[in-house]
């Protein structure tokens, strides 16, 4: 047996091995470059224009299903009942709103997000374009910045929004009214500049603008938002002039107009809204009284809404009504469209006293629903009229809610179990106050 | 710069030399265990105050040349008493008997990257466990294994699920937001711990889409591939002053494990095969039902359902729980291992095979392992060891847990009542006389759709795949070269370096027959993940050791670190897949993600040790970092260590130490980036919801620890005890941003908070004779956390909303503070509970009389609350078992004055809902056996007659883990977490897969 510690420690030679690697050792650590670049997204300054662009209009569809499950069941057109959480069929109906809750921040904080990419387009990208260019550019992200607020208005209403994107707590929430001229003014600015960008864009749009994706086009796209804000704002005039510049047409399609496109193409999303109406269990359904209101014969209440065999009772809400606005995951959702403009028209000829006017634009659209012409509109029945109108035209779309609180009516719609209530405004979010 | 400058002028200046010295006579004697009598082949035996020694050969023989002046010899093996014999004058032959160390009281400790100190001089509190402690019953993971065998160490399940997902936190809470997990170190490699493709089951369950963007998938983190069979030995550095040598990875501690290693002598093998089963530990329980109740939950169709089944069919209730969680699964381990070599080279190699099905049909783990070490000695100066291990782990985990579409087990049963039958359809309930209507139009074998929830759970169970194949290869070597070797110094240049390689591929599979996905639009989704993950480091380090003639010994080491991680993690998804084929091109939607993940970083280390004749003992050093996921990448961030101990008496140390380590950010925190999001064909980017920080730096621990070791009844029992305090400053925190801003969060160095805590462990050993013995241990230890300071606005985080739960972090509350809706009169949040436990504590027992061998373990929580929102979905569903029993719930009057009435449970806490959280927090304390063992070895004359050859042992016995549990909680289990590993939020129920009681009869025998 060796002994390996026996006492026969001759002479270390001098070695080269040691000095070798202690240099190399030194040498890396003295100038290793740790310097690893982002490898899984690029930053602001090499974003091209037509992503940002690309980016915004996808972005708008983020989080706009749970928007519409939300402004829907509190206008009691639907429920949305999901066993995974109460807060559909609690917080909605019977609560006030969680300030942290998602129902509230998803939408908010993905509109921003929207605007935040418009904000990059504005402040980053538009000093290295020529003029035509940038007007068009400028023209697309302050109309859609305008929308995005307009949606996030929807929600907080008298709560008013943020018009400030510094994120300063100490700059105020801006009211409602200074909220809705804030938006007609970017509306206005987008318009012009839109004049100002020659007769095409230097970018895209998908096909959800199929139709306005000139700057002309985009600008009646842009003066039918505008339409709606003024009747928000109670200018009545101001929305019949602004709808004289959009694409209304009493002979066109109503279907016509600007949509939030779906795809199962990569990195796409799809229409989350979408469900099978005969499944055994759903989760967004039809409120009751949408079946019990409707008109016999009535098209719009045909077409979007199924009755199912079984009766779906859940949290003790009940409802057999199906959902069909929409009959694959790939279906568009609309954002403006000519039955709205048209039914906006006889909004703002009703506010201007100007019924007749009013009653020929109710016929258009009842007359495609296939039913018989409205009763006479005067100053007692033609607001009830239209509401009913606009009930059942724009079905889901995000109005009943906002509709009924604009002429103080919300307290006609129906409250079905003991204790729910009726919610006006959304508060502040949790992250937008001090505290 | 300097500092490198300085530590190379010293390193040249150590002049390589050798020696040689006059011996005065040659000592030879035999080394035996005195219990046995056998020889004990390798024990050292070194001249004090010297490093001149040898070490016995494969009878025990040893023979040494004493030199005139040096008469004392000290005698060491590792698992026995060390021992000091002063040589007689003319004394020539010397047999030396060595006493067990039970106790493990003269064991060595590592104290930095190259050097260790003994045991009975440590400044720090280390906690130590060997192989035969580490895995009395079988366990499918490493980190299962270390649960209730520190004090200080906090080993947690998030899920039941076969493969684990297990979180261990060293004292207490060090971060809020940052990693959380120690460092586990395998024989020199970093290991990559990381849990991965965390949201993969989110696909399906949409479980992240909603209230909570966190992924929910409790995945198994990758520790848990490790075969715990092969561990020699765990080292669990638990604070920042034990384990600064690591710098800016050691916030959390770091685990060391060494490996197995052969021993010169006659190869041995060993062998040993388990068997076992395992069942649901604990049920939650089921509603009784009645018609009217029936009604008023589901409505005519559930009035129906019951008339049907109850009445017309009278099958009554049926058991969900049992249908789904009732199996026994069968479980196997078989391994088999070798060690072996001659003086110059020694092997050890293992192998293993564990096949464990789970208590869900379908659901399983299995584990193939191969290990080989081998150690070899070049010459008198080099010496090279190489561990190498493959392992192949695969498992199979339904899918369970937080869920937004119904899918998931706990989700499904909880709007399952029992009056309703969704089991298959039979021949007879399909026939034109069969008597159940939800099988009308169904064929013999079918399911029939579940009315009141989207999914048929026992439908899921039989089709659902989720699975996951990891192959990870480990792979280190360390190459000690002596440079040059005296009679009292010399020097070492030791290499140190490694690989740890992994590949995992997940593959979930929800087929387009499924009742959600029939009702989606996109029918059968078809999840394909895949990582590819490589760590390496390498440790270039030297060592002076140095004694004087008085017996003080200076150990210095100098070294530099070189730590790389590169992690690719990819993730495919198609739906509206053809029927049921799984590849993914067989589906008309796909949608991709990719994840790099790359992250460097340098460093160095210095250290001094300076041992005052085994009666004072200091330390000093510093490690020096720079890292890739910095702000500043060029700056170093340095973590320096402190610590001293003093032996009173043999019995009495009193030790204290201070110690700074680090947490990195992730490497994308100082990144402000833009997401991909397409439309219509195009890509397009939009504005990230978080804003990174482009001067982000660590977040630093720094600790100061003190305490005293003592030795009682004659080196029978031990009594440690450590208390400490953890300052950790500039705390990682994503903040919440007001979303107006564009972003929603921002990442921030944003606070303070202190942990504290004390920790007490005692072993004794109760018995101690011939036939009859007796240890136990006792651990004990408590922590609690305050936040110091924050720089942004106090905030909720974790969970899923205020009302349903959430942990508050505030200025002067512990981070651990569970709030709810309930506010106080000045509108702020009232402590509903707390994560922290009050204490922990730990009983482990072993008992031995003749050859039966019992061993326990007990492990007890006091305190620790848990937000349960399993039962709030059993109560949204109507089945709560509780739901019928009456309680009192404060309600609002008309006047908004709060009123107590007497209502039925699950009303109740419906009814308060969204005001009332409490009645969803609930108190987490459990008493658990965690491990027994009984076992009989035969004797070595029995084994021979019976076995013949070379065999000298044989045992036979039976184990168990998780055997037994004593909890008020009302869920699976309290030991939970919805959200993994996280720092801050882990104590959220939403029915993971239930624990598992499992049960074995094992065989060993061999060599």
């Amino acid at each position: 047996m060796t002994n390996i510690f026996k006492d026969k420690f001759n002479k270390t030679r001098g070695n080269l091995l040691f000095p070798i690697v202690l240099t190399t050792a030194l040498f890396y650590l003295g100038c290793g470059d740790l310097d690893i670049s982002n490898p899984n997204a690029p930053v602001i300054e090499d974003a091209p224009v037509q992503t940002l662009i690309t980016g915004a209009e996808a972005g708008m569809r983020t989080s706009n299903h749970i928007y519409l499950w939300v402004v829907s069941a509190i206008g009691r057109e639907s429920y949305y009942f999901e066993p995974a959480d109460p807060r559909y069929t609690g917080e909605l109906l019977e609560n006030t709103i969680d300030p942290g809750g998602f129902l509230l921040n998803s939408p908010w904080s993905s509109r921003y997000n929207v605007i935040a990419n418009c904000n990059i387009l504005l402040n980053d990208k538009l000093p290295d374009l020529e003029a035509a260019d940038a007007a068009g550019v400028e023209g697309f992200a302050k109309t859609i910045t305008a929308y995005q607020l307009l949606l996030n208005l929807n929600l907080l209403n008298e709560t008013g929004i943020k018009i400030d994107f510094s994120g300063d707590l100490t700059v105020p929430f801006a009211s409602r009214t200074e909220s809705l001229a804030r938006i007609v003014s970017l509306l206005d600015e987008g318009n012009s500049a839109l004049d100002k960008a020659g007769s095409s864009f230097k970018f895209f749009l998908s096909s959800g603008f199929a139709g306005f994706d000139t700057p002309s086009t985009f600008a009646q796209f842009n003066r039918a938002i505008k339409a709606r804000v003024s009747i928000y704002q109670g200018n009545h005039a101001e929305a019949l002039t602004a709808l004289g510049g959009s694409f209304i047409s009493t002979s066109g399609d109503l279907e016509t107009g600007v949509y939030h496109v779906y795809s199962t193409g990569l990195g796409d999303q799809t229409n989350n809204v979408f469900e099978t109406p005969d499944a055994p269990f759903i989760k967004w359904m039809g409120h009751p009284t949408h079946e019990a209101d409707a008109e016999a014969g009535d098209t719009r209440y045909t077409s979007k809404i199924v009755v199912r065999s079984d009766t779906t009772v859940f949290d003790f809400l009940t409802s057999t009504l199906g959902i069909t606005i929409v009959s694959s995951v790939t279906d568009p959702l609309p954002i403006i469209r000519n039955e709205e403009l048209i039914l906006l028209r006889a909004e703002a000829n009703i506010g201007l006293g100007n019924y007749s006017t009013a009653e020929a634009d109710i016929n258009v659209i009842r007359a495609a629903a296939g039913l018989a012409d409205s009763p006479t509109l005067d100053a007692t029945n033609a607001l009830n009229q239209l509401l009913h109108e606009k009930r059942y035209s724009l079905f889901l779309e995000g109005y009943r809610w906002v509709d009924m609180r604009l002429y103080g009516k919300l307290g006609d719609l129906p409250i079905d179990r003991a204790g729910d209530v009726m919610i006006i405004n959304f508060p502040k979010p949790e992250t937008e106050t001090e505290g | 710069m300097k500092v490198q400058k300085l530590l190379t002028t010293m390193l040249l200046l150590l002049a390589l030399s050798g020696f040689s010295y006059a011996a005065d006579r040659t000592v030879t004697g035999n080394v035996t265990m005195s219990r046995s009598g056998d020889s004990l082949p390798g024990t050292q035996i070194i001249l004090k105050g010297t490093f001149i020694g040898t070490v016995t050969n494969n009878e025990g023989e040893y023979s040494l040349d004493i030199p005139v002046d040096q008469v004392t010899l000290v005698i060491t093996f590792i698992g026995f008493k060390t021992q000091e014999i002063t040589l007689a004058p003319g004394v020539t032959t010397l047999d030396i008997e060595m006493e067990e160390d039970i106790l493990k009281t003269s064991g060595v400790v590592v104290t930095g990257l190259a050097s260790t100190v003994k045991k009975r001089n440590l400044a720090n509190s280390v906690a130590t466990i060997s192989a035969e402690e580490l895995v009395p019953a079988p366990v499918q993971t490493l980190d299962g294994a270390l649960a209730g065998k520190f004090a200080g160490v906090n080993v947690s399940q998030n899920t039941g699920a076969p493969g684990g997902g297990i979180s261990v936190n060293l004292r207490g809470v060090s971060t809020l937001q940052g990693s959380t997990q120690p460092l586990f170190v395998v024989d020199g490699v970093i290991l990559n711990n990381s849990t991965n493709l965390e949201g993969l089951m989110d696909l399906i369950t949409a479980a992240a889409s909603a209230g909570s963007p966190s992924p929910q998938g409790q995945p198994v983190n990758r520790i848990a591939d490790i075969n715990p069979n092969d561990i020699a030995n765990i080292e669990v550095l638990k604070g920042a002053s034990a384990a600064a040598m690591y710098g800016s990875k050691a916030a959390n501690g770091v685990v060391l494990i060494t490996t197995k290693s052969g021993a010169s002598g006659e190869t041995k093998i060993s062998f040993s095969q388990q068997v076992g089963k395992s069942s649901i530990l604990n049920k939650i329980g089921h509603r009784v039902w009645t018609a009217a109740s029936a009604e008023e939950a589901y409505g005519p169709e559930g009035l129906a359902a019951y008339n049907q089944n109850i009445g017309t069919r009278g099958i009554g209730l049926i058991d969900y729980e049992d249908e789904i969680y009732g199996e026994t699964g069968t479980l196997r381990e078989t391994m088999v291992s070798a060690r072996g070599g001659t003086d110059k080279t020694q092997f050890y190699v293992s192998g293993m095979i564990k096949d464990d099905r789970g208590i869900i049909k379908n659901t399983g783990y299995k584990k193939y392992s191969v290990k080989v070490n081998v150690k070899h000695r070049f010459s008198e100066k080099a010496k090279l060891d190489v561990y190498t291990s493959m392992i192949r782990s695969e498992s199979d985990r339904g899918i369970t847990g937080n869920d937004n579409t119904n899918t998931s087990f706990g989700f499904s049963l909880a709007f399952t009542p029992s009056f309703l039958d969704i089991r298959k359809c039979s021949e007879a309930d399909v026939g034109s006389g069969g008597q159940r209507s939800e099988c009308v139009g169904l064929k013999a074998g079918q399911y029939p759709d579940h009315p009141f929830n989207p999914s048929n759970p026992l439908h899921t169970r039989d089709v659902l795949i989720n699975n996951e194949v990891v192959f990870r290869t480990i792979l280190s070597s360390k190459l000690t070269y002596s440079l040059f070797r005296e009679q009292n110094q010399n020097l070492d240049f030791i290499v140190q370096g490694g690989v740890d390689f992994f590949s995992q591929e997940n593959k979930a599979f929800s087929p387009p027959e499924l009742q959600f996905e029939k009702n989606g639009g996109q029918p059968g989704s078809s999840i394909l993940g895949e990582v590819e993950s490589i760590n390496s480091n390498l440790y270039l380090n030297l060592v002076h050791r140095y004694i004087t003639s008085s017996n003080t010994s200076y150990n210095t080491t100098v070294g530099w670190q070189f730590e790389d991680s590169d992690i690719n993690n990819l993730l495919l998804l198609a739906t509206n897949t053809v029927v049921t084929q799984q590849n993914i091109d067989q589906a008309s939607n796909l949608t991709a993600f990719q994840e790099i993940t790359r992250q460097r970083e340098l460093g160095f280390f210095l250290q001094e040790e300076i041992n005052f004749n085994d009666r004072i003992y200091t330390s000093f050093g510093i490690r020096g970092d720079r890292s890739s996921t910095l702000g500043d990448t060029e700056k170093f961030f340095y973590y320096p260590k402190l610590a001293g101990s003093y032996r009173l008496s043999d019995d009495i140390k009193l030790r204290a130490a201070f110690g700074k380590t680090g947490n990195l950010p992730r490497p994308r925190s100082k990144f402000t980036a833009l997401d991909p999001i397409n439309i219509g064909g195009s890509s397009g980017l939009i504005s990230a919801s978080t804003r990174g920080f482009d001067t982000i730096t660590p977040e630093t621990t720094s600790e100061i620890e003190i305490g005293t070791d003592l030795t009682f009844s004659d080196e029978n029992g031990t009594l440690e005890f450590s208390v400490y305090r953890q300052n950790i400053t500039d705390l990682l925190l994503t903040a919440d941003l007001p979303a107006s801003s564009g972003f929603t969060s921002e990442i921030l160095n944003a606070g303070e908070m202190e942990t504290q805590g004390i920790e007490l462990s005692l072993a004794y050993n109760v018995l101690r004779g011939r036939n009859t013995t007796w240890l136990t241990r006792v651990n004990f230890y408590k922590t609690s956390s305050e936040i110091t300071k924050l720089n942004v606005d106090p905030f909720n985080t974790g969970g899923f909303a205020t009302f349903l739960g959430t942990y508050r972090i505030e200025k002067g509350l512990s981070p651990t503070t569970i709030v709810g809706s309930e506010l106080d009169a000045a509108g702020n949040h009232i402590e509903l509970g707390n994560e922290t436990p009050d204490f922990q504590m730990s009983f482990n027992n072993s008992l031995r009389y003749g050859g039966f061998n019992l061993g326990f373990l007990i492990d007890w929580k006091k305190g620790g609350d848990v937000i349960n929102l399993g039962k709030l979905l059993t109560d949204l569903g109507g089945t709560s078992g509780d739901f019928d029993e009456e309680g009192q719930y404060t309600l609002l009057d008309v006047n908004g004055e709060d009123s107590v009435a007497t209502l039925t449970n699950g009303v109740g806490r419906l009814t308060v809902l969204g005001r009332l959280t409490q009645p969803y927090i609930e108190d987490g304390s459990y008493l658990k056996l965690r491990e027994l063992s009984l076992s009989y070895s035969f004797s070595e004359e029995r084994v021979r007659n019976l076995l013949g050859g070379r065999f000298t042992y044989l045992k036979v016995g039976i184990s168990g883990r998780n055997l037994w549990m004593s909890t008020d909680y009302l869920g699976y289990d309290p030991e939970v977490s919805q959200f993994g590993s996280v720092a801050i939020g882990r104590s959220v129920d939403t029915i993971p897969y239930p624990t598992s009681r499992s049960f074995f009869f094992n065989i060993s025998f061999g060599m």
